[in-house]
């Protein structure tokens, strides 16, 4: 798996990701007063925009992702996700420990509204491919003996 | 050699040396001054001793007949010499005396041709010698040989010359005889050149002529005649034995059209084709480029199928050798090209020495490609190249070590191995150090993760050769290091492991150990030492050994100082997110090593009250707030042995452990929060009864949160033993807490427990514990999720795993 951009959901993979703390910012509306859920608890605002999950069809999506993975779509200005370093069309894999690459639509977003910070790890286009170095550490490849040859004549 | 000539009749030698000016002594007696008379009465005075040795004089031979009068006294007094020598009896008359003399100056050059061209003399020819004494040569004798040397080499000049100018001449010639259209002339041509290839000048006029050799090589490439192919071939060969024909022959294209030889029927050529290109690989520089473009490789490993000569196989895999080493890309052509198959067959069919060490040379070559690795193991080269492992040949030995640890690392599938694996152990005890060292790499890296060669090696008594090395090696870390974690290997996760783990003891190992874990034992064999003591440690008997020779304090010496250095890492560069290397090793593999050997070792009591006795219960608390979940795991393990001692709960409590054990209850990694409730648990023994209560309740629903946790994944990293210290069972340890009181039934092992109890609890013991995450209530609080973005598409609320419709569904976005 060296590509994180057409991932199949449910397949083992690797990939370097990029980690991000985001603080969520309490909801003020324009009174300054705190914007409130429904029981009562302050309500957080992100600041972004996810698409994507393993209920959707990514084919019909206006970016034209190429998997069933969380695809942050939009960021607002000023926000939390601005300022944490959040970039669009980041692709989610994984929220407070909670791996978000299979995840559907709707526990994607329930995992994100959870928490007031979230831990997240993102796959961006572009971050470098990891390669395998092959092989269990615990083998010791003694290919460095190699080093010694003389050519003997 | 001049002859002697006896010229008296009477047998006396009456020789007289032409030195002597005599003639004029005794043909103009009346010239000389009075003194000089006494000269013609010199047969009388014998008893006259002159102490001058006639042989002394090197003058050349004097066919002057003057005399200068200050000679006649040297004169005289080789007169008396002779008589004295020579014994005269007789007096000479003048007459004879003259004659004597006038032979002697006739037979002169004689002499000297003589002397210097033996070959020259007629036979049964006498000349008359001039020599007096038996022992004492001539002048002429002596310049006779280095005479005779000058003659040679003069000889020689005016040869070579002859052959270079014959050549130089010719050449021009032999070009355009080569260049014709008329085949039959241009193999004539073609064999005048091999012949003249094969004398040194004009060879050397060979050489010097571009023009030719290009004439050669191209009707070499030009025609399918054999006869000129074998003499071109042949000429080339010739050359090829001089610098400056290996440079003709590069410079003249002489390498594409040798390579093409190699596919001839022909023995000769093809003999002759590949010797050249051998000499060209491993004198001229630029040779290997061209020979690989020329598609050198293909043929050659062709070549080894067809072939049986062993002295022919020597050299050709001589070649590859040369071509392969340090070239990717040759190596992967000999792959491609069926490289491996052949090398391993050569080195299972034939003995002749030479052609199984160049052999063995090509395959450690190929053996350090991660393509080529696999592709050898797979044709049975492991077995091949341990064939040899017992030949008289330290060479062969050698290399065949060398490829077979490189090739180690990929052969952990390879079923039978076991005769491998025993004369491995069997060279545990050689001489040689560089054996010793490979053999032990080789093992530990075979018995990595490979349950049937960890047996095999037990069984063949690997373990006490793998003590009995570590114990002669001293201080060499290059030995210790991969027979430690051999043995590691061997201690831990096989039906022979507690075998294996006793065995280490009863060899007198644990000593010899222990004394590695102290300088100058550096970081790698160090961490290799505490695995295999962590895995020694698994075997009851051994704990009290271990305790003895000193294992626990410096165990907790080096856990501190690993400890230590991670904290001022951390502290120096928080922005430096990668772990720091100490010679190679992370500092936090040290903690968690460390650490997970005492996790083992107190398991014993008499350990554990060492440990407390270290004061290092602090230390512990103090891992247990360590970023890494493995650490967190050992710390709060080493904890939960610990605090099955009253006075170790206490410690453990009095050190303020509870804040951070309760923190880890919460732990995603299902060890960590699993060691972190039982400790908590023993320290609960004395609390009051709803204290416990309530710490149960937390537990558990800790424990059992459900689907917020990942599946129980292992941390990673986990090498053999981590992997022993999980599977341990100390998941059963903890489930027997001693003195546990009401709720026996939590930690009976069963995972089953009333979920639904979950919601009855009153909520403010639930403080801070996350409630509501059960599968399949996933979108229990659903009405937290009121804001669904703009979009309005239609989706399914009860649903918890996605249906097949959901695909066709309009994709849409929610802010959040």
């Amino acid at each position: 798996m060296q590509d994180m951009a057409g991932h199949t959901a449910g397949d083992p993979l690797e990939c370097y990701s990029i980690p991000i703390v985001l603080e969520k910012d309490a909801d003020i509306d324009n009174q300054g007063h705190a914007v409130l859920e429904a029981d009562g608890k302050q309500r957080y605002r992100c600041g972004f925009r996810i698409g994507g999950g393993i209920d959707q069809d990514p084919s019909q999506s206006p970016q034209g992702y190429p998997d069933k993975g969380i695809y942050v779509t939009y960021i607002h200005e000023n926000s939390a996700a601005s300022r944490c370093g959040l970039q669009v069309h980041d692709k989610i894999l994984q929220v407070n420990g909670k791996d978000l690459t299979v995840a559907t639509h709707k526990q994607a977003v329930e995992y994100i509204r959870r928490k007031p910070v979230l831990k997240m790890l993102v796959y961006r286009k572009g971050v470098p491919q990891l390669h395998k170095t092959g092989g269990n550490p615990q083998f010791q490849s003694y290919n460095q003996y190699s080093q010694q040859y003389q050519q003997q004549y | 050699m001049s002859s002697y000539q006896q010229m008296s009749a009477s047998g006396q030698s009456r020789t007289m040396s032409s030195n002597a000016n005599e003639g004029s002594n005794y043909m103009d007696l009346s010239n000389m001054p009075m003194d000089k008379q006494r000269t013609m009465m010199w047969p009388d005075q014998y008893n006259i001793d002159s102490g001058i040795h006639s042989g002394t004089t090197t003058q050349a031979p004097s066919i002057s007949s003057k005399s200068h009068g200050d000679e006649l006294d040297d004169e005289e007094k080789l007169m008396y010499e002779w008589s004295q020598s020579a014994g005269f009896g007789d007096g000479y008359s003048q007459n004879e005396v003259d004659d004597i003399n006038q032979t002697l100056n006739q037979t002169r050059s004689q002499r000297v041709r003589a002397a210097m061209f033996p070959e020259t003399l007629p036979e049964g020819v006498q000349i008359p010698s001039t020599q007096i004494h038996p022992d004492q040569p001539t002048a002429v004798q002596r310049l006779s040989e280095p005479s005779q040397m000058l003659k040679h080499a003069v000889v020689n000049l005016i040869n070579y010359q002859d052959d270079a100018d014959l050549a130089t001449r010719a050449i021009p010639e032999l070009i355009k005889l080569l260049n014709d259209e008329d085949q039959v002339v241009v193999t004539q041509a073609a064999m005048m050149v091999h012949q003249l290839s094969k004398k040194e000048a004009s060879r050397h006029a060979i050489m010097n002529s571009p023009q030719i050799l290009a004439a050669l090589v191209r009707a070499m490439n030009n025609t399918d005649d054999l006869e000129i192919t074998r003499c071109a071939a042949g000429t080339l060969h010739n050359l090829s034995h001089h610098r400056q024909g290996l440079l003709a022959i590069f410079k003249s294209g002489g390498i594409p059209a040798l390579v093409k030889l190699l596919s001839s029927p022909v023995e000769s050529v093809l003999f002759y084709a590949i010797t050249t290109l051998h000499n060209l690989l491993l004198h001229q520089e630029g040779s290997k480029m061209a020979v690989r473009l020329a598609g050198g490789l293909q043929k050659m490993v062709a070549l080894l199928q067809r072939n049986n000569n062993v002295k022919f196989l020597a050299i050709t895999t001589d070649c590859l050798q040369i071509l392969a080493y340090g070239n990717q890309e040759s190596k992967l052509i000999i792959l491609a090209s069926g490289g491996p198959g052949e090398l391993v067959r050569i080195m299972k069919s034939y003995t002749y020495e030479k052609l199984l060490w160049t052999t063995s040379r090509v395959l450690k070559v190929l053996s350090v490609c991660q393509s080529n690795k696999p592709a050898i193991v797979e044709a049975g080269g492991m077995q091949a190249l341990a064939m040899h492992l017992g030949h008289q040949s330290q060479r062969l030995v050698q290399n065949c070590l060398w490829t077979l640890r490189n090739l180690s690392d990929a052969a952990t599938k390879v079923d039978a191995l076991e005769g491998i694996l025993q004369v491995l152990t069997q060279l545990l005890s050689s001489n040689d150090i560089n054996v010793i060292t490979c053999a032990a790499g080789i093992l530990s890296n075979l018995t990595c993760n490979n349950q049937r060669n960890k047996v095999i090696v037990c069984q063949v008594g690997g373990i006490e050769a793998l003590v009995r090395t570590i114990m002669q090696a001293g201080d060499r870390e290059d030995i210790t290091e991969p027979t430690v974690c051999a043995l590691r290997h061997l201690t831990a996760r096989h039906p022979e492991a507690e075998m294996a783990q006793n065995a280490v003891r009863l060899h007198y190992g644990l000593p010899v150990l222990v004394k590695l874990l102290h300088p100058p034992s550096r970081w790698p064999l160090i961490k290799a030492v505490v695995g295999l003591i962590h895995n020694l440690a698994l075997c009851p008997a051994n704990h009290a050994p271990l305790r003895e020779h000193g294992a626990l304090p410096r165990i907790v010496q080096l856990l501190i100082r690993a400890h230590q250095d991670t904290q001022r890492r951390a502290s120096v560069s928080s922005a430096n997110g990668g772990p720091s290397l100490v010679d190679g090793v992370r500092m936090e593999d040290i903690v968690e090593g460390t650490g997970g050997a005492l996790h083992i070792l107190a398991r014993e009591p008499h350990n554990r009250a060492v440990i407390r006795g270290l004061n290092c219960i602090p230390l512990f608390v103090q891992l247990l707030y360590s970023p890494i979940e493995n650490i967190q795991r050992v710390a709060a393990g080493v904890l939960c042995e610990l605090a099955a001692d009253k006075e170790g709960a206490e410690i453990i409590e009095q050190e303020g452990a509870t804040a951070p054990l309760t923190e880890l209850l919460h732990s995603r990694n299902e060890g960590v929060a699993t060691y972190a409730a039982a400790v908590l648990f023993r320290m609960s023994e004395d609390k009051p009864q709803d204290y416990k209560k309530r710490l149960s309740m937390e537990l558990t629903s800790s424990l059992y949160r459900g689907d917020q946790n990942q599946a129980w994944s292992d941390p990673p990293g986990f090498d053999d033993v981590n992997q022993m210290a999980m599977g341990e069972g100390t998941r059963e340890q903890m489930y027997q807490p001693p003195h546990h009181g009401s709720q026996g039934s939590m930690y009976s092992g069963q995972p089953d427990i009333n979920r639904h109890g979950f919601e009855n609890v009153p909520t403010d013991s639930m403080q801070g514990l996350e409630l509501g995450s059960h599968p399949g209530s996933a979108y229990g609080p659903m009405d937290n999720m009121t804001e669904l973005g703009a979009t309005s598409g239609d989706y399914n609320l009860d649903s918890s795993m996605p249906q097949s419709e959901n695909q066709h569904m309009s994709w849409f976005d929610t802010d959040l």
